[in-house]
């Protein structure tokens, strides 16, 4: 009996505008089945799904990347043509495409659907968000446009799953179609491109070679073997008159449909009520304060609210470390869990609330339309250090933790942006450093407790000020001014989706706790192995003598110039393993205090006491205290951060770079420090 | 009159004459082509973008940019 292959799994892609719904729609056609990550070695988001067709039958679904035209300015957009026309080794060629039409805005989509259409793989047409176009007046004339376009268009209303039903048959049923050739582009434009292909590093797309045509060779992203080439095939013929060639006719072509098939009335009450918003959220007064208070109730949230959730994470991960001296009994593999296991995943896993919470509004911003306004607000005042409106939101989240805050770059389209937002983050002052400064200003700062808060608000302000001046830099480190392509629709205000939300929370969320359990639990193990080995028969000093300690003291000729010796060396190492706070806590095993992470009385006043061995004098100097205080505003003692920007960047390089910079900056800050305050008599 | 979009005030629709520089065809693909009518809905304060109105579809550009775009009044 021969039994018959089973059929290829066939490939579908969700090609659209930003704005359209599309993230909604994928996630109602392939729901939790889905899988997240980066394209390889670079910073574009691959969202993969299955999903369930009617007849049984299961396709995979590719959410590509957010784009306007098929002619790619961006990283993003240069992925989504090349995974259309099926280009990467990665992921299979397409045998359909969804566009998803915003049906409030019909004219602006179709371009991308009749750039898609003239590739010639099969199309299918969804028509989304069409409850809000019908409460606004606009009929379209779904059989009218099915005609004009040649592809079956199906309504949908994604954000309560109306018309999938009808989608997943039409997905079916093209899915069979066979691929068509491409429509050529007009002459002289297709004779110039077959011309030029030759001369093109890699397989670029009519589109993409077209595109250079319009914008001419002095344009920026232009391969520089071709600029040449470009310009003697251009000749004559001017930017303006190419781009009417092909741009201007598919606009031309686009209105004679909308004529067809597009009915509006009139009033139009709900665009009034975006309006009348936008008159308040953007106004010169109230539009800065609305911004700030909203902020505020993010910052109070993250820092507040998330203090109950992460309270019972650390108390339950203490009942699990009761739980296993109890069962275990005191010994290697108790030790190796209590102390290795759950305090180490704990300290990282501690900071799961703070991430969730941001994401959550960050969700809620995004999905109510508010994000689009902050982001005109803001952006001025972001342009002063060469980013945008957009980074601001991540940057304050970083505040509470740069794992979350390196994520949440996500929403800035501008791929070097990003990457320069990425960079910075971790110079904000996230909350695990809170602990390591409230210790070393109740050891150094001897003041008024107002004093001591306005060295503590000074840290704030210099971790700030230093993540917008290396901003600065970074954006004019480059030979041709970094220019962001900044065209921001403004989508109506609406309520947000809590599926959408929730299951991107969800994502994240998995995300971080596998690294929690993969990556970051394989350190703690090792680092667990470095503070107990080898056995020391005096257990006071079993960290001293540990590999660790020995660490500790290897690198304590690096600290000397900063006033410190290898107690600090240790709390440094054993904080960028695991988190920075946790500095505390190993300084409270190194001066053999029990319990120093929650009540820090005792540690403070044995680092007090302690005097320099060779000169007798006390060795926590207000020089040494600030010095140490510098080293933690720049130094990226956290390797959950450096993971996750590899993970965000896609490359190693960004990420070392920036741990390089980072404690680069960090030693040198602190010994510029350590040596004026010794010299303004701060240092005994 | 020809003028530039950034020194358009707020609430007037004008019709766009041409777009200098690498911004033209973003904009066309938007249907922002010369002969199209937009609305300059608002500015945004501290020298912030510029908000358009066209068909109902609102776009932000920044006031650099707006300053590329040719612009005439269109007739009531």
């Amino acid at each position: 009996m021969t039994v018959a292959a089973p059929p290829a799994l066939r490939t579908v892609a969700l090609v659209g505008n930003p704005n359209t719904g599309k993230s909604t729609l994928f996630n109602r056609l392939s729901g939790l089945r889905q899988r997240v990550g980066n394209y390889p070695g670079v910073t574009v988001e691959r969202r993969v799904g299955r999903a369930h067709l009617a007849d049984g039958e299961e396709v995979r679904v590719i959410d590509l990347p957010g784009m306007r035209s098929l002619a790619p300015r961006s990283p993003d957009e240069r992925i989504a043509v090349d995974v259309l026309l099926g280009r990467r080794a990665d992921t299979p060629a397409p045998d359909a495409a969804v566009v998803i039409l915003n049906a409030l805005h019909l004219e602006i989509g179709l371009y991308l659907l009749l750039e898609v259409r003239e590739l010639g793989v099969p199309v299918v047409a969804c028509l989304n968000i069409s409850d809000e176009a019908e409460r606004a007046g606009i009929t379209i004339d779904r059989e009218a446009l099915s005609r004009e376009m040649g592809v079956p268009v199906v309504r949908t209303v994604a954000t309560r799953g109306e018309g999938m039903d009808e989608l997943k048959a039409e997905i079916a049923r093209a899915t069979l179609l066979p691929r068509v050739p491409p429509v050529p582009l007009p002459e002289p434009l297709h004779g110039m491109c077959d011309r030029l292909r030759g001369a093109w590093p890699g397989t670029p797309g009519d589109a993409e070679i077209a595109d250079a045509l319009i914008e001419g060779p002095e344009a920026d992203g232009i391969p520089d073997g071709v600029r040449e080439a470009l310009r003697k095939e251009r000749g004559i013929e001017t930017g303006g008159r190419l781009r009417d060639l092909v741009v201007g006719a598919r606009r031309r072509r686009i209105a004679e449909i909308c004529g067809l098939a597009i009915r509006r009335a009139p009033p139009d009450p709900r665009r009034d009520w975006t309006r009348r918003l936008d008159r308040t959220f953007t106004h010169p007064v109230a539009g800065y304060a609305i911004f700030l208070a909203v902020m505020a109730l993010v910052f109070v949230a993250m820092f507040w609210l998330a203090q109950f959730p992460m309270d019972w994470i650390k108390s339950g991960i203490a009942a699990l470390q009761r739980g296993v001296v109890a069962g275990f009994g005191p010994g290697d593999l108790s030790s190796l869990l209590s102390d290795g296991v759950l305090e180490g995943v704990g300290a990282v896993v501690v900071f799961l609330p703070q991430i969730a919470l941001l994401f959550i509004f960050l969700g809620i911003l995004e999905d109510t339309g508010y994000l689009s306004r902050a982001v005109l607000l803001l952006d001025r005042p972001m342009a002063a250090a060469g980013l945008s409106g957009r980074g601001f939101v991540p940057l304050l989240g970083s505040m509470a933790c740069a794992v979350p805050g390196v994520m949440g770059t996500r929403v800035i389209p501008d791929v070097r942006e990003r990457l320069v937002t990425i960079f910075v983050a971790p110079l904000m002052t996230c909350s695990a450093r809170l602990p390591v400064y409230s210790c070393l200003i109740g050891v150094v700062i001897l003041a008024a407790p107002w004093v001591q808060a306005l060295v503590l608000l000074g840290l704030y302000v210099l971790g700030a000020g230093s993540a917008f001046t290396l901003a600065w830099v970074l954006r004019r480190a480059r030979r041709r001014p970094a220019r962001t392509d900044f065209l921001v629709e403004l989508p109506p205000y609406r309520w947000p989706t809590w599926r959408t939300t929730g299951i991107q929370l969800w994502q994240r969320v998995r995300a971080f706790l596998r690294r929690a359990g993969t990556v970051i639990l394989g350190i703690m193990v090792l680092l667990w192995f470095l503070e107990h080995h080898p056995r020391s028969a005096d257990p006071a000093r079993q960290l001293e003598e540990s590999y660790a300690g020995r660490a500790g003291k290897i690198v304590e000729p690096a600290l000397k110039p900063l006033g410190h010796n290898w107690k600090t060396g240790i709390g440094i190492l054993t904080a960028f393993f695991s988190a920075r706070e946790v500095y505390v806590g190993t300084m409270g095993t190194v001066y053999g205090v029990e319990g120093a992470a929650d009540d820090p009385t005792e540690l403070k006043a044995r680092m007090q006491a302690e005097r320099d061995p060779a000169t007798g004098r006390p060795h926590w100097t207000l020089a040494a205290g600030l010095s140490l205080m510098i080293f933690f505003v720049y130094a990226m003692l956290c390797s959950s951060t450096v993971v996750t920007v590899f993970r965000e960047s896609g490359s190693w390089r960004w990420a070392l770079l920036q741990l390089g910079v980072m404690t680069g900056l960090a030693w040198v800050a602190a010994f510029a420090v350590y040596r004026a305050a010794s010299a303004a008599g701060w240092g005994a | 009159m020809t003028e530039t979009l950034d020194r358009t005030p707020a609430g007037a629709r004008v019709v766009i004459d041409g777009v200098d520089g690498p911004l033209g065809t973003r904009l066309a693909e938007l249907g922002l082509l010369p002969g199209a009518e937009v609305e300059v809905v608002q500015a945004i304060p501290l020298g912030g973008p510029i908000v358009l109105d066209r068909e109902g579809f609102l776009l932000a550009i920044r006031r650099d940019d707006a300053r590329s775009i040719r612009v005439r009044g269109s007739k009531p």
